[in-house]
């Protein structure tokens, strides 16, 4: 579903747009479940890219704290 | 001839010694003088050497005489080495306090018994300064800033992290062997790259040496991130090389940073003053060193610190911001079918509040329509009966006047009947004129001889035509 060029700054982009749209009342009810629905899909993206990222600069950072320490 | 009287060398010699001996025995004297053929015996501790005085213009001596220095004297000398960082030796103007000897078979010379170090230090200081002088208005490259100096070496940029070192020092230095330890065995686990370029790092005599081995390690091509010039505090004399102008100038024109670590107590070496960073000793060199590259790391350290709280930071931000947007949609979404919601039921309410409305009015009008219908038959009754009633007074009258019309016209016509009738006209003096049964009105067939009928009021006259007379078109003369 995901696209592979969604980017976290695209992915947070397009979730905020859609944020917009919904609080400002300009979306219809027919495309409302379906924006929901992508927007649930753009924060699962969103906190999966988080996480791995935060995974994986914890792993870098105590590889430098470990080469630091020899 | 007598013979000549005459003496033993010895005896004479004995003579002078009594004359000398009575005339400077015990006495001591100050001298100003100049050092010549110096000669040193280490294992007896003994300097030779020759006392001189030059013309004051001019090298030209004008003055000489035999020295020596051993026991208390040579003693005194190697303080003087000591403390003044100058080696006893040839060439050096000093004032020293001797003795005057004599001896049957050595001659007449001085013991040296003390050496002045101040004056000595005070030279020394002169000679420096005008060294240090002449480096400045010599070579555009070294600058004086306030009590130090800036040279090209010292301005330039040490490299972040010195790796690769060249040293130049003697090859039994102690000194350098605490460096090379000190750099080895840093806490730190730093790897040293350490060159050594050894030579002989005293005696003024020895710069040529000294600046080869510099030409050389610029030679090599190596990219040093340092030279290192090391001489140990161990032997506290002779450091005047380090005051040699053109050691001086070399190193304040050489193209990688200097570090020296130079022991000595006294004031800091012309040397010191042109590299790019001057220590104490060897090994204060080598932590200097270490400290730099210790500084180096600390910043990477505390770059990587950083690094570590902004992305943690900026981690948190991330998740709050993404939270934020997942509530605000949901919220809002939720909201919306909400209003939505709202507003079907509203329109609900509308459709059924108006249709009623609509319906009302239908019913209503419907009322109202059968309501007229309800009334107008009975008024298209009234308003045909009326309209009967009036057609039969229309009829009724309109019948009487057609007919009593008629009857008038009737009378007219059966009047005017009566004034025409043949009776009347016969009466009137008309009479009528038949042939063969019918009436006629012209002459045209009739002609004389012809029968014809004339009927009267009260007769009919049968007769026969005479003579046909023609009217001429002219009207009847009655």
């Amino acid at each position: 579903m995901m696209e592979e060029k969604l980017t976290y700054e695209s992915a947070k982009s397009e979730l905020t747009a859609i944020s917009k749209e919904i609080e400002s009342e300009e979306i219809s009810v027919d495309q409302l479940a379906v924006k929901v629905k992508r927007a649930s899909e753009l924060i699962e993206f969103c906190q999966a890219k988080l996480k791995n990222t935060e995974a994986e600069v914890n792993k870098i950072i105590s590889g430098m704290e470990n080469s630091g320490n020899q | 001839m007598e013979p000549q009287q005459y003496i033993r060398l010895s005896a004479l010699n004995d003579m002078i010694h009594d004359t000398i001996s009575s005339r400077f025995e015990g006495q001591r004297f100050w001298v100003l003088a100049d050092i010549t053929n110096h000669s040193f015996k280490a294992d007896k501790k003994i300097h030779y050497f020759e006392l001189v005085e030059k013309a004051q213009n001019g090298n030209a001596i004008t003055a000489k005489m035999m020295g020596k220095s051993w026991g208390g004297g040579a003693v005194r000398i190697e303080e003087f080495e000591k403390n003044t960082g100058q080696t006893f030796t040839n060439n050096l103007h000093v004032l020293v306090q001797v003795s005057v000897d004599y001896h049957p078979l050595y001659g007449l010379s001085v013991s040296v018994l003390d050496i002045d170090s101040n004056f000595m230090l005070g030279i020394l200081e002169q000679q420096r300064n005008a060294t240090l002088e002449r480096l400045v208005r010599e070579n555009d490259y070294i600058l004086k800033e306030g009590e130090g100096y800036s040279t090209y070496n010292s301005r330039l940029q040490l490299a972040a992290v010195i790796q690769r070192v060249a040293v130049i020092s003697s090859s039994s230095s102690a000194g350098n062997e605490d460096f090379r330890h000190t750099m080895q065995h840093n806490d730190f686990g730093y790897d040293f790259q350490i060159d050594d370029y050894y030579t002989v790092v005293q005696g003024d005599n020895n710069a040529k040496l000294f600046l080869n081995k510099l030409i050389e390690i610029y030679n090599t091509g190596i990219p040093y991130d340092a030279v290192v010039i090391n001489r140990g505090g161990g032997s506290q004399s002779d450091f005047l090389i380090f005051d040699n102008y053109n050691i001086g100038r070399a190193v304040a024109k050489f193209p990688i940073p200097v570090i020296t670590g130079i022991g000595h107590q006294k004031n800091v070496s012309i040397a010191d003053l042109m590299a790019h960073t001057h220590t104490k000793t060897p090994t204060k060199a080598a932590e200097f060193i270490i400290a730099h590259n210790r500084s180096f790391e600390l910043g990477i350290l505390a770059l990587q610190q950083n690094i570590v709280i902004k992305s943690q930071q900026l981690f948190h931000v991330h998740y709050k911001e993404l939270s934020e947007l997942k509530n605000a949609i949901s919220r809002s979404a939720r909201e919306l079918i909400q209003l939505h919601g709202k507003e079907l039921i509203r329109t609900n309410h509308q459709i059924i509040s108006s249709s009623r409305a609509v319906l009302y009015g239908h019913q209503k009008k419907l009322m109202v329509t059968a309501h007229q219908l309800a009334q107008s038959p009975r008024m298209l009754f009234e308003r045909q009966k009326n309209d009967l009633g009036n057609i039969k007074n229309n009829i009724k009258n309109a019948s009487g006047e057609y007919l009593r019309h008629e009857k008038l016209d009737l009378e007219y016509h059966q009047k005017s009947i009566q004034v025409m009738s043949p009776q009347n006209i016969l009466r009137k003096g008309y009479a009528i004129v038949k042939t063969n049964g019918k009436i006629i009105s012209s002459a045209g067939n009739i002609e004389a001889g012809h029968e014809i009928e004339v009927i009267m009021k009260d007769a009919t006259l049968k007769s026969t035509v005479k003579e046909k007379i023609q009217y001429d078109g002219r009207k009847t003369n009655l």
